[in-house]
């Protein structure tokens, strides 16, 4: 027969695993996971896809990625060799990476560049900003002037939808 | 082996760990890596140039042009690095120190991946916490040893820290059919094993975290233009003495920029630690009840908005302020000894010098002192009452810079900058003020509105809710049902019988619940709760062991019904817990994103700011470095359970 002191245990037993079961769980969890971090701190669970170029991590908006490839001593001021179906029409066209920046609409990724050292020149300025405009970014334009220092002027030459092929061409 | 002399010996155990760790983790993982260029000859092919690589520890080749490639140095041993200098393949080096063999200084450390390519760093990261945390349990120890000599040599029963006093356990015995008497330590240890994973990892978040350009610069050139006596006048709209001499003294007292900022970082982590810890130890469960109590409780105080919004590295006043709020409440409930008031008043002063959140504690101590706390004596009550009252008096004297309101304010489904806010509400800004009280009381106790605005209720409006709301909600609104419903037969009891631990905790938490109210009248942010969510979660211990007690009594489908209702408490508590920590992490990416994305702007900003300009600078390398810790990326079904932070 149980007694009534041993159905209480039996019970409060009971009440403390139901209460303390999710913290148990949650703790082998992050123990586990906290784990496989260590182990394997480049799995997809723990960071962002490995990207093969500056261009990619600009064309992802990747910051750290493009901060350390320059940091690794691509010039931020190089060309380097982009394609898109629209804005290139697929072709492979050599730009700035601060123009590419501009062409994917990255506003972190222009500020990224301007923090390392990118500089650009007064034509290079006007045809990032007319890009900018054409491309609907007037933030990124406005970003453009205050922080090449030259502020647009006279209009723009027609950019059609290839844009950064339109704006390439004249690099 | 007597008590003491067994805690005594397990100090020790933890000192020698604390200072053995750190070295042992180094010598055992190997030296940091170094970022370095090697310009190849041209004459080598693929097939050499990879095995030399290998042979000489080169990782993560990167070609930066046609001969050069940057690499991780894993191996920074003069051996190494002599044989790379004179391998014939070998044109020329960048961040190395030809003439003496050895890395450049200037050069940019990486990861220690000699002998653990993968989690070298972690390693000894794991190690540091590791002897930081032995570090405070040895204090700890050493504090109950000498309370517990103290406590022999007075010939007395020795008392309990905390809560749980032998006088409550007689006045409150344990539920029926549990142990009375129990084993603490087993159930303490039991706890604290079961918060390890979630408080270390926590810990090492907020250790690898970057420092934030805004606020940490612009307080670390505060304090470096500025003389301490600058921080002690009361006119400022953010009067924090304390918190600015301490800033004041590592950052102005010590060369080394990396020490400065790691001990700037154990400002905001040593609380956090003792918080936990001394929450466990103030609770001391007996039964494996008291343990699952304890547990939820644990989850409660980690999971709360106020603790969250108060894990910001550098900006640590608050977490300070918690864990000092914790130890007067400790000091407070046991026998009163000579120290006891000047400890309290002094501790008190610091919180309160860190953030006038502290001045929390002065309700609390009054009410202990009231409801007859065995350690709060008439003369500390007043003491701290006049304190605040001058503290008070000193501030409003100075009240006349003040803006009407001090940062943005939240207002039903929306926010109004302050500038807005005080152009509408100029006349009368006391509706506005009470506004923001209600919105922190309303975000302690049912968790919405935060920062004034009423989001779940928004998204529920709109069609969106989630289920990390109604979790928010339901735990939270849940919570505070159970710990009305302990608290209400507390204070009933309390009518028949004197003043026990339990009613004068639940006044006492509505004492800070107030006073964290009337604390935020002009703005409302989570954070600000915080002081008050330390007696919510040691509230909860007591109303979760009470709701148990009166289930083990009952019938059985009360208790399988009740049983599951606390087990899914427990849980939605949980996902806080887990938000908690993606907290911290997401609140480093952002940090991070911060240095790749601000710097620009801040040169052109604060170009008439030299030395912001030169702390920003000299800050960069730990802004970007790639170790710092990144958000999860955890599946969708898991952000819409704990919340997208």
């Amino acid at each position: 027969m149980t007694t009534r002191s041993g159905m209480s245990s039996h019970r409060a037993t009971l009440l403390a695993m139901l209460i303390a079961a999710p913290a148990v769980i949650n703790a082998l969890t992050i123990g586990a996971l906290e784990g496989w971090r260590s182990y394997q701190p480049d799995s997809p669970l723990f960071t962002a896809p490995h990207v093969r170029s500056l261009a990619d991590a600009i064309a992802r908006d990747d910051v750290q990625q493009a901060y350390e490839f320059i940091k690794g001593g691509q010039d931020p001021n190089g060309l380097i060799e982009v394609a898109d179906p629209v804005l290139t029409s697929g072709r492979r066209v050599s730009v700035s990476p601060m123009l590419w920046a501009v062409a994917m609409r990255s506003d972190r990724s222009v500020l990224t560049l301007f923090g390392v050292g990118a500089r650009i020149d007064a034509d290079a300025a006007r045809r990032a900003i007319c890009l900018a405009e054409r491309l609907g970014q007037s933030d990124i334009a406005r970003l453009l002037e205050r922080h090449s220092g030259h502020v647009s002027s006279g209009p723009c030459q027609d950019i059609g939808d290839a844009a950064l092929l339109d704006t390439a061409g004249r690099e | 082996m007597q008590p003491s002399a067994w805690l005594r010996g397990i100090a020790v155990a933890l000192i020698l760990l604390a200072a053995v760790l750190p070295a042992a983790a180094r010598a055992l993982a190997g030296p940091e890596g170094a970022t370095i260029h090697v310009r190849w000859q041209a004459s080598v092919s693929e097939a050499n140039r990879r095995d030399i690589e290998t042979r000489r520890y080169l990782f993560d080749g990167r070609r930066i042009d046609q001969d050069t490639w940057q690499y991780d140095l894993a191996e920074p041993s003069r051996e190494n690095i002599h044989e790379l200098l004179i391998d014939p393949a070998v044109e020329d080096t960048h961040g190395l120190d030809r003439p003496n063999e050895s890395l450049d200084p200037a050069t940019g450390r990486t990861s220690r991946r000699q002998r653990f390519p993968d989690y070298g760093d972690q390693l000894v990261m794991g190690a540091d916490l590791l002897a930081i945390t032995s570090g405070a349990l040895a204090l700890l120890l050493t504090f109950v040893g000498a309370k517990r000599r103290r406590a022999n040599s007075a010939s007395r029963t020795p008392t309990q820290l905390g809560p749980l006093s032998a006088s409550d356990r007689d006045v409150e015995p344990v539920a029926p059919g549990l142990d009375p008497e129990g084993r603490p330590r087993l159930w303490t240890a039991a706890v604290l094993l079961t918060f390890a994973p979630f408080l270390l990892a926590l810990c090492l978040t907020l250790w690898r975290s970057p420092f934030p350009i805004t606020e940490a610069v612009a307080l670390f050139e505060d304090v470096e233009n500025r003389p301490i006596s600058h921080f002690f006048s009361p006119t400022t709209a953010y009067f924090r003495p304390l918190f600015h001499v301490m800033l004041s003294v590592l950052w102005n007292g010590i060369d080394n920029l990396d020490t400065t900022l790691a001990l700037i970082k154990l400002v905001t982590i040593i609380p956090i630690l003792l918080l936990v810890l001394l929450f466990t130890y103030c609770l001391r469960p007996r039964t494996a009840l008291d343990a699952a109590a304890a547990i939820l409780a644990l989850s409660v105080l980690v999971g709360s908005p106020g603790f969250r919004d108060n894990l910001e590295i550098v900006l640590s006043y608050t977490i300070v302020g918690m864990a000092i709020a914790l130890i007067v409440w400790i000091l407070v409930n046991q026998e009163r000894s000579r120290w006891h008031a000047p400890l309290i008043v002094v501790l008190t002063l610091v919180a309160v010098g860190f953030k006038e959140q502290g001045l929390v504690i002065v309700p609390v101590v009054i009410v202990a002192w009231w409801t007859g706390a065995p350690g709060a004596s008439r003369g500390t009550a007043a003491l701290l009452a006049v304190i605040a009252a001058v503290y008070v008096g000193l501030r409003l004297s100075g009240g006349a810079s003040w803006e009407l309101f001090q940062q943005d304010v939240g207002l039903g489904f929306g926010e109004i900058d302050k500038a807005t806010a005080s152009a509408r509400f100029a006349a009368f800004p006391y509706w506005m003020y009470a506004y923001n009280s209600a919105s922190t009381l309303g975000n302690m106790l049912v968790a919405e509105p935060t920062r004034g605005t009423f989001r779940i209720v928004r998204a529920v409006v709109n069609g969106e809710p989630e289920l990390w709301q109604a979790l928010h909600v339901i735990s939270s609104a849940g919570t505070t049902g159970l710990i009305t419903w302990w608290g209400v037969r507390s204070l009933k009891s309390q009518a028949r019988d004197p003043w026990t631990l339990q009613s004068r905790l639940f006044v006492a938490l509505i004492a800070a619940l107030l006073a964290c109210t009337a604390l935020s009248f002009n703005y409302s942010r989570d954070r600000l709760g915080g002081m008050a969510v330390v007696f919510y979660a040691l509230a909860t211990f007591f109303a979760v062991r009470e709701a148990a007690s009166r289930l083990i009594a009952g019938t059985r489908v009360r208790l399988v019904m009740a049983g599951l209702g606390l087990a899914i408490l427990a849980a939605a508590w949980q996902t806080r817990t887990v938000a908690t920590l993606e907290y911290a992490r997401v609140h480093s990416w952002g940090n991070q994103v911060e240095w790749f994305v601000r710097l620009p702007t801040r040169r052109l900003d604060f170009a008439h700011r030299p030395v912001y300009l030169t702390i920003m600078e000299s800050m960069i390398e730990q802004g970007t470095d790639p170790s710092a810790p990144h958000p999860t990326r955890y599946p969708d079904w898991v952000l819409r359970t704990t919340g997208r932070p």
